[in-house]
């Protein structure tokens, strides 16, 4: 079994946002790669192994997806929507980490399937705490699996 | 009550007759039996006794034998006697001629003519008088001295009774023939004097025995008795004959001797075949013995009085009888048998009867009428009480009988108590009739008691003694009611509204109630025999003239309606209702009238007229047509718009049939439309004219027309009339075609208002969508870059140790990093508050307990660490919006926790009162306070009272805007560093609608 290691795919528009992003699960250690795809349809696009993502060994279907709502094209709830459809894929699980503390965004966010909603926070430990949560709850077995796939 | 007294007097008279009539038939019946005993005891004689049934006897009456036996005796002595006389004159004659003693026997002779009680006359040859004895001088009024020589028709003068001529002079006769000759009857001898004297006489020659006649002697005597005693005699027998009452004689063996006339009429036996025959023929069987006991009675002399009995007519007819029974005797006074008097009491009998009947019908008036009457003694014991009498002592008859009528009349006065004298005591003492004293009570038996009237009469025979008294008397509960009634009526007079007034016939006023004073204002005092003239004006008095005329005629004056003056001399329209007062006898003495103050009505019917006025004037002019018909259709009114249309004038119209002056027809098809009047008339309700109806006026010009008509009658009374109203369609065609573009123009122009206020609202929806993902639009856009701003400016500070290393360029980063993060909470605010005041928020029921409690939980600020915040479990339930709500307690809970004093451990308080409706919750601190001055702005926005405080002056702007949205005020109580008092009234949620 030559299996990929599993990454988070994480859809961000913003620049900063990625940059903080991949600071605080770098601090978090997280045993998964962050992907970042900068719209919601170039999430679809990875996901679904379309254009410049056919090549599934080098762009393997992640083990956690985190959404931003706001994006262009394609935004969070539109990504939502689409994976709840795809029966390969709603499998695995879906979060959203945006700006907006709207209630309704949140309720509408986990109508759609999301798995969990965050507020983006103001500094950088409480986004590392985040990452912490998200590596217990969706990541242990992907954690495994990578060890797994590291070793062979 | 009328009825009543009425009645009463009745009774009394039916009483008095009754008694009257009974003592009449007791009287009758009382002297009968006298009348029947006198005769029969010898006492009285027919002649002397009073009867209806026999003729009165004159004579006299020591001449009148007293029972037949002694009449038949007396005449049996009479005659005797006579006879004896006439014996003894001629057996002296003989003896004188015979013995020859001439002188012995002259002066025997002369003393014997001298004593005799004839009258002896003598006369010579011719005839000439030569002596008169005394009885001869008597009767004749001449001397013997002055009669001798003197001719006989001279001294004895005699006419026959009857013819009054001269009689035969019986001595000439004697002397012609030499015999004796007898004087005619029915002779009357007249005297010197003129004195008549009924005679009877015999004359007889006088000769020596053998020889020549030498004179005459005439004998004659005083026939007055004897005549007397034989008209008495036939008048008896004429008595017997015709007495009503048969009459019988019979002997001592019941043999019968004599039978009158009326015994043949009472028993049938005609006389002939019944004497001889035994009395007791006439007996029933059972009373034989009667006869024993009547002979027995005879045989000792006595009569039998009155003996009431039965005896038997011919045809076997009982007939009650009251038989007498006399003995008759002969000259020796031997009873030789007894003359029967049966008086027939058939009569007597009914009348007995009819008396008996008459005491049970008073008997039993006196038991049945409706007065109680007590009938006592002379001792005042009771003997009698009538059912009326029994009721009201409650004492019977049977055991009052012998009482004292104190013990069983009882009576007190009612008011005192005190006991009333015995009304039958007085009657005893006075003799006559007492009345008792009003106000008495009488106590009955069982000690019930009710007022009563009285009145005791004594009973006596006429002029006898009193034997007794009756007491009659009555319950007047009945009475007193009555007069109490009287009273009533008389305060219904005293207190009425009207006037009444009496007055007499002379037009005096007799009374004047105090009505009469009120609307005259004259007292009772001042006005009361006054004339009534006094409140009539000048120019009225006549009224009274023909007043005092109906009046006096018994008729009545009803509701003239006429003027009167006040004593102040204002004039009061009256309506004057006047009838005749009768007294008693039912004599018109005065008249009541009543007078009613018709003022009110005479405004009343002034406003009619004005109103009728004002009606009429209305109709002319308004812009109606108004035509009024009678209830035959006939027009009486037409107003001037009428005139206008049917061009008809008021004048020509009126009295004509309505089709003629208000003809219509339809407008398409031409043909005549039914009369709306006709239908109203014919239907009795209000009719409507048919559209597209023409008037076609007199002159033919066609007005379309629109019309009502409506019947006229009095509220629930019959219809007396129509009145049809109609008008100039053409006038509202017109303006019917206006209001019809008008209301178009309206409906346009409001469909269009619709539209605009629709595309408005449409676009107004659309700025607040616009707002609304405009200000999400900022919440993304502008907060990413400040967020990205901070966080690297504190990862420079931190991590890069170039300028970790330089105090300088960290105290850059720093204020970097909070401004970022004050920029960041302007805009969260800013968007609550647009999101507050745009956003759709439906109101539902919020547990604010629940509510509180988790924003504590959600808080960091809040948490117990921080803040010392205590709530109270009561918190309603509140009709209002969680995220609102949420926005609200989040506000002014982070308010209370942030503003201490620095280093004061922050206190805070939630609470709630609830009233009408309302729940007010108070959020309550310790903190810094808020000025007075400062306390109307916190509520503004941008409001930032103390720059130590990190704050966007936003916050309570938002409090207030989420408390109006949800129907809510808020408000703040608050003193300088004593602490602020929050609080916010929202709605209580229904609790039946509790979740």
């Amino acid at each position: 079994m030559s299996e990929k290691i599993r990454p988070i795919l994480a859809a961000e528009d913003e620049e900063s946002d990625r940059m903080i992003l991949e600071l605080a699960f770098g601090s978090a250690k997280l045993p998964c790669p962050l992907v970042f795809v900068p719209d919601g349809q170039e999430a679809m696009d990875y996901l679904s192994g379309k254009g410049r993502y056919a090549d599934r060994a080098a762009h393997p279907l992640p083990a956690l997806i985190v959404l931003d709502l706001k994006m262009p094209r394609m935004n969070g709830f539109d990504v939502l929507g689409w994976l709840a459809e795809q029966p390969d894929l709603k499998q695995i699980p879906a979060v959203v980490l945006s700006s907006s503390a709207h209630e309704c965004d949140m309720n509408i966010a986990r109508q759609l399937g999301a798995r969990e909603y965050f507020v983006k926070p103001h500094n950088l430990d409480e986004l590392i705490k985040i990452a912490h949560q998200m590596q217990a709850l969706w990541l242990s077995a992907a954690t495994t699996d990578n060890r797994h796939a590291a070793n062979e | 009550m009328k009825g009543k007294l009425m009645r009463r007097s009745l009774k009394t008279q039916s009483l008095s007759v009754g008694k009257l009539r009974l003592s009449d038939l007791e009287k009758q019946e009382r002297q009968m039996a006298e009348h029947a005993s006198s005769l029969s005891e010898g006492k009285m004689t027919y002649a002397e006794a009073p009867q209806m049934h026999r003729p009165r006897l004159h004579g006299d009456s020591s001449l009148k034998p007293r029972t037949k036996a002694q009449r038949e005796e007396r005449l049996g002595a009479i005659h005797a006697t006579h006879l004896a006389r006439r014996r003894r004159v001629n057996e002296a004659a003989k003896r004188k001629y015979a013995e020859g003693e001439l002188v012995k026997a002259h002066d025997l002779l002369a003393a014997t003519v001298a004593s005799i009680g004839d009258a002896v006359i003598l006369t010579d040859e011719n005839g000439n008088v030569t002596f008169l004895n005394p009885e001869a001088e008597r009767l004749s009024g001449w001397k013997d001295s002055e009669a001798k020589g003197q001719t006989l028709p001279k001294v004895f003068h005699i006419l026959n009774e009857q013819t009054r001529q001269t009689a035969e002079n019986p001595v000439e006769k004697v002397l012609r023939t030499g015999k004796v000759a007898g004087m005619a009857n029915h002779t009357l001898l007249v005297s010197k004097d003129g004195v008549e004297t009924p005679i009877g006489d015999s004359t007889a020659p006088i000769r020596h025995a053998d020889g020549p006649l030498f004179g005459a002697v005439l004998v004659f005597r005083d026939v007055t008795a004897q005549r007397r005693a034989q008209e008495a005699a036939s008048r008896l027998a004429a008595i017997i004959e015709h007495s009503g009452d048969a009459i019988i004689t019979k002997n001592l063996n019941g043999v019968i001797q004599t039978w009158n006339p009326s015994a043949e009429r009472l028993f049938g036996y005609r006389a002939e075949e019944i004497v001889g025959k035994p009395v007791t023929v006439l007996f029933p069987p059972d009373r034989l013995k009667e006869e024993d006991y009547i002979i027995g009675l005879l045989r000792q002399g006595q009569p039998v009085e009155r003996l009431e009995t039965i005896r038997v007519a011919k045809d076997g007819k009982q007939i009650p009888v009251s038989v007498s029974v006399s003995p008759m005797k002969d000259a020796d006074g031997q009873v030789i048998g007894a003359a029967k008097i049966i008086h027939d009491i058939s009569d007597v009998v009914a009348a007995r009867e009819a008396l008996l009947r008459e005491k049970q019908l008073l008997a039993t008036t006196l038991s049945s009428i409706g007065d109680a009457v007590i009938v006592t003694d002379t001792n005042g014991g009771v003997t009698f009480l009538n059912a009326e009498a029994e009721r009201l002592t409650k004492w019977s008859n049977r055991e009052a009988a012998g009482q004292p009528l104190r013990t069983v009349f009882r009576i007190v006065n009612e008011e005192t108590r005190a006991l009333v004298e015995n009304p039958v005591e007085k009657v005893l003492r006075l003799g006559d009739i007492v009345r008792l004293a009003n106000h008495t009570v009488l106590i009955a038996k069982d000690g019930t008691e009710m007022p009563i009237g009285d009145s005791a009469a004594p009973i006596r025979e006429p002029d006898g003694p009193v034997f007794g008294v009756v007491l009659v008397f009555r319950d007047v509960t009945e009475q007193h009611k009555t007069q109490q009634a009287i009273a009533r009526l008389a305060a219904i007079v005293e207190h009425s509204g009207d006037a009444m007034v009496t007055k007499n016939l002379d037009g005096v006023i007799q009374s004047w109630n105090s009505s009469a004073e009120r609307l005259f204002g004259y007292d009772a005092e001042e006005i009361v025999g006054k004339h009534v003239t006094l409140l009539f004006p000048p120019d009225r008095l006549n009224e009274e003239d023909h007043i005092i005329n109906r009046l006096r005629q018994g008729q009545p004056i009803e509701r003239l309606e006429t003027i009167r003056l006040a004593k102040d001399g204002r004039k009061i329209p009256v309506a004057v209702s006047i009838s005749p007062l009768k007294n008693a006898d039912g004599e018109i003495v005065g008249a009541s009238k009543i007078l009613h103050d018709i003022s009110e009505v005479v405004a009343a019917r002034e406003a009619l007229e004005r109103e009728k006025e004002l009606l009429a004037t209305t109709l002319a002019s308004i812009g109606d047509a108004v035509i009024v018909t009678d209830e035959e259709g006939r027009i009486t009114y037409v107003n001037a718009e009428a005139e206008r249309l049917t061009k008809w004038s008021s004048g020509d119209a009126h009295g004509q049939a309505l089709p003629k002056v208000f003809c219509i027809v339809n407008e398409e098809t031409r043909a005549p439309v039914e009369n709306p009047v006709e239908k109203v008339l014919r239907l009795g309700g209000v009719a409507g004219l048919a559209d597209h109806t023409i008037l076609i006026a007199k002159d033919g010009a066609e007005t379309p027309i629109d019309d009502s008509a409506a019947p006229i009658r009095r509220p629930g009374g019959p219809l007396f009339g129509a009145v049809l109203v109609f008008r100039d369609f053409t006038e509202r065609k017109k303006a019917e075609e206006i209001l019809r573009d008008a209301q178009q123009k309206l409906s346009q122009h409001a469909a269009e208002l619709e539209e605009t206020v629709a595309e408005r609202t449409a676009k107004l929806k659309e700025t607040v969508n616009d707002l609304e993902s405009f200000s999400y639009s900022i919440a993304h856009d502008m907060r990413a870059p400040l967020r990205a701003m901070g966080m690297f400016a504190r990862l420079l500070k931190d991590k890069v140790p170039a300028i970790s290393t330089s105090p300088e360029a960290r105290v850059y980063c720093e204020k970097i990093v909070i401004g970022a993060a004050r920029l960041d909470n302007l805009i969260n605010d800013a968007l609550n508050f647009t999101k507050a005041a745009l956003k759709e928020s439906p109101l539902q029921q919020v547990d604010l307990l629940k509510l509180v409690h988790g924003l504590l939980d959600t808080y960091p600020n809040l948490q117990s660490g921080t803040a010392d915040i205590q709530i109270e479990e009561n918190l309603p339930i509140v009709l209002g919006n969680e995220s609102l709500l949420t926005q609200c307690f989040s506000n002014l809970l982070g308010n209370a926790v942030k503003f201490v004093a620095p280093g004061v451990h922050p206190k805070v308080r939630v609470r709630s009162e609830i009233k009408d409706g309302f729940a007010r919750i108070w959020v309550e601190d310790k903190g810094i306070g808020i000025p007075k001055h400062a306390q109307s702005r916190v509520f503004a926005m941008f409001q930032k009272l103390d720059d130590r405080y990190e704050g966007t002056g936003i916050g309570l702007a938002i409090v207030r805007k989420v408390v109006e949205r949800m129907g809510g005020i808020v408000g703040v109580e608050s003193e300088p560093d004593q602490g602020s008092r929050f609080w916010v009234d929202l709605r209580v949620a229904p609790k039946n609608e509790n979740a």
